[in-house]
């Protein structure tokens, strides 16, 4: 009877390692299933470290090409110079502690048949579930003119480390009284509000050192993130130096000489002193040369599982995925993490495959004392895309108290120490 | 009605070269379609035709229907033949029109 | 490979023996993970956003209730509450007082 040799056998498992002395170590180590992440940033960190929490009886190997994470989130105040880039960089000890196998190298290629990963430094993983978190790509040249030996020249720092202290040199080394651009992409991009928070802690730091000097967006939009909330701040906060040019007055960048520190838009040339290019991007080159962003750019997902609809096996969160409702943000990623390494941990044990709810607030800075978000809760649409879920959206008030705002940006700080532990503590 | 136009024609071209020439001008482009609160369609009010003329002599021209999106951008290209003055003219059905012009140097 | 099949059917046989308690944990942690962005992992949390670890359960749920329904004035939770039933607010309130 087969139930009654199952309950024996639990009784034996119950005992503990009794198991492992029953079968031969290679076929226990053989029955643990095994999920390799690529990248260890917002999204790749964290389903690491939830499918941890969540099972610990699964393998897990997260393949990260850097040592040292820099956060992009707080990573515009170390660009206004009020905070050290230090203070954004984590490392993967505690990653390893928790069980998580982190190897330090970039994947190059995968074979979705055989579930094989190659990384650069010649290793090969295997699967039973890949998850991809990789980031996004800059599209270089998708301004003219705008590619990688250019942004040593005009760096976009979109991606945090050597080019967000590239950015704040800039910025100190500019004479009172320099232009300063910030050019922003038309959507999709990472972090929404991003850049407008960026205007405005370079604003703060201009107002307090720089003060004849002054500051221009050019947006390739219309409209953008929390728009009523940055201006507002703008004008209380900075009058006179940020300035923001629409696509329809000629602010959508078309290409840039970055030798003769050239800016072009559609009807203007500018000649900033210090000019911060944000390109178009796409998802990261791993998911694209897998042909899963289906020549699109973003990758379609499973809003349940986070599983690609082109290869079953593989899964992706954060940037590199089309999120509906969601926008492109680490909170995202991190709450799209946990939904997908619990989805990994049903499928693998054979449990059904839970109904979530996502979270999504992006806090913005337009000073260190004034903060403000938007916020909102997600589901699983009908369509299979993610959807809003009604009256979770919205921002915080205009016309609050400075007292108000000063209580966000302590509770942005308090947001970010707690994830930034979810992930590397 | 007044509308805010912007251009862009290089100040130099060699003869021969195609040059890109762009205009945009700030309109709303009612399409006809949109309700008011209190119920009644707003207006159609766009920009009908687009022209534009290098020396006086017209080297593009566009039909806009209700349907183009506010604030319409038109990119096109021309070749560069003699130094003189570029032209671009915006026509709206209420009757009233824009126009807009820039010298180019041609070598 | 058969043993690979042998022991996962004793992990679902294992699960299913615990029963209702368990299976209720799990449904509230694919909900109450999501806080954690904000309120640190199992409700412990840093700074000035309140930690939820080992509140009092009734009082949490009337409280995400109040701030659903604007009763009570904060500055995320009143968006953040709206998304949830009533009984998926017990079984979160329930999840992070269990937290110690
Ligand atoms: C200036 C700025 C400010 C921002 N502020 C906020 C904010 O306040 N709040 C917020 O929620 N979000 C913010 N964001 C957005 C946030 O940074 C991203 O949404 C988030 O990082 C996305 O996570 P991810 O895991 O998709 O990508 P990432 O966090 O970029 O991680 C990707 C990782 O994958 C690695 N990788 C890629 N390919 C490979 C490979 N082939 N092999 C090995 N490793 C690889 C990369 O090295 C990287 O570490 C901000 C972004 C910017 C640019
Ligand atoms: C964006 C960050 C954020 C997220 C996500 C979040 N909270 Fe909160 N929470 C706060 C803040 C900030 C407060 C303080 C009240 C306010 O300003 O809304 C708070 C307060 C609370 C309180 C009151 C605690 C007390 O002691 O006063 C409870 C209960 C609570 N949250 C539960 C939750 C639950 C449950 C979730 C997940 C469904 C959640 N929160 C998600 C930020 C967050």
């Amino acid at each position: 009877m087969t139930s009654l040799t199952r309950r024996n056998f639990v009784v034996a498992a119950a005992a503990g390692a009794t198991l492992a002395a029953l079968r031969p170590a290679r076929v226990f180590a053989q029955a643990r299933p095994r999920v390799v992440v690529i990248g260890g940033g917002f999204g790749g960190a964290s389903v690491a470290r939830w499918l941890r929490r969540t099972d610990d009886g699964i393998d897990v190997t997260l393949v990260e090409r850097n040592a040292r994470f820099v956060t992009c989130p707080f990573s515009n105040l170390v660009v206004g110079g009020q905070r050290s880039i230090e203070s954004i960089s984590f490392g993967y000890d505690a990653v390893r502690r928790a069980g998580v196998d982190v190897v330090q190298d970039t994947a190059t290629a995968i074979d979705p048949v055989a579930r094989r990963v190659t990384l650069q430094g010649g290793r090969v993983l295997t699967y039973d579930r890949l998850v991809l978190a990789p980031g996004i790509q800059l599209v270089w040249n998708g301004i003219e003119g705008y590619d990688e030996a250019a942004s040593d020249i005009m760096p976009h720092a979109w991606q945090a480390g050597p080019q967000t202290l590239l950015l704040r040199r800039k910025l100190e080394a500019m004479d009172d009284g320099g232009l300063v651009v910030v050019a922003v992409p038309d959507n999709p991009y990472r972090c929404p509000p991003g850049p407008y928070e960026r205007a405005s802690l370079i604003a703060g730091y201009l107002k307090a050192n720089k003060p004849k000097s002054k500051l221009i967006v050019l947006d390739a939009k219309e409209t953008f993130s929390k728009q009523p909330l940055f201006q507002e701040a703008w004008k209380n906060l900075y009058p006179g130096i940020v300035e923001w040019r629409p696509k329809s007055q000629s602010g959508r960048v078309v290409s840039v000489k970055a030798r003769e520190g050239v800016v072009s838009t559609e009807f203007d040339d500018l000649k900033p002193a210090v000019a911060n290019i944000i390109p178009p991007q796409r998802a990261g080159q791993i998911a694209i040369a897998l042909g899963l962003d289906e020549g699109k750019g973003f990758c379609t997902v499973d809003p349940r599982t986070f599983e690609s609809k082109v290869a079953p096996g593989i899964h992706l969160v954060g940037d590199a995925i089309v999120p509906g409702a969601m926008p492109k943000s680490g909170f995202a990623a991190n709450s799209q993490a946990k939904v997908c390494a619990r989805a990994i941990v049903s499928l693998l044990r054979s449990r059904p495959v839970e109904e979530p709810i996502l979270l999504n607030t992006c806090y913005s800075y337009a000073a260190t004392d004034h903060g403000f978000a938007i916020f909102g809760a997600f589901r699983p649409g009908d369509t299979g895309l993610i959807v809003d879920i009604p009256g979770t959206v919205g921002t915080s008030p205009l016309g609050a108290s400075a007292q108000d705002r000063a209580l966000e940006a302590r509770y942005a700080e308090s947001w970010y120490s707690n994830i930034t532990a979810d992930m590397f503590a | 009605m007044a509308a805010a136009t912007r251009i862009r024609v290089p100040a130099t071209a060699r003869r021969g070269e195609i040059m890109e020439l762009r205009a945009i001008i700030m309109h709303p482009m009612e399409n006809g379609f949109r309700m008011e609160t209190n119920g009644e369609y707003v207006p159609v009010h766009i920009i009908h035709t687009f022209v534009c003329r290098y020396n006086g002599a017209e080297v593009f021209r566009a039909r806009l229907e209700p349907g183009i999106a506010a604030n319409p951008y038109l990119a096109f290209t021309t070749r560069a033949t003699e130094s003189g003055t570029i032209e671009f003219i915006w026509l709206d059905d209420d009757g009233t029109f824009e126009v807009a012009a820039a010298t180019v140097e041609v070598t | 490979m058969r043993a690979a099949a042998f022991i996962l059917s004793t992990a679902v046989f294992l699960s299913a023996g615990i029963g209702g308690a368990a299976a209720q944990e799990r449904d509230a942690a694919i909900l109450a993970n999501a806080c954690m962005s904000c309120h640190g992992v199992d409700g412990k949390s840093q700074g000035v956003i309140p930690a939820l670890a080992g509140q009092d359960a009734r009082e949490m749920a009337q409280l995400m209730k109040d701030y659903a329904s604007g009763a009570v004035k904060g500055t995320a939770m009143n968006f953040i509450a709206k998304g949830y039933t009533l009984d998926q607010i017990d079984a979160i309130a329930a999840f992070f007082s269990a937290r110690k």
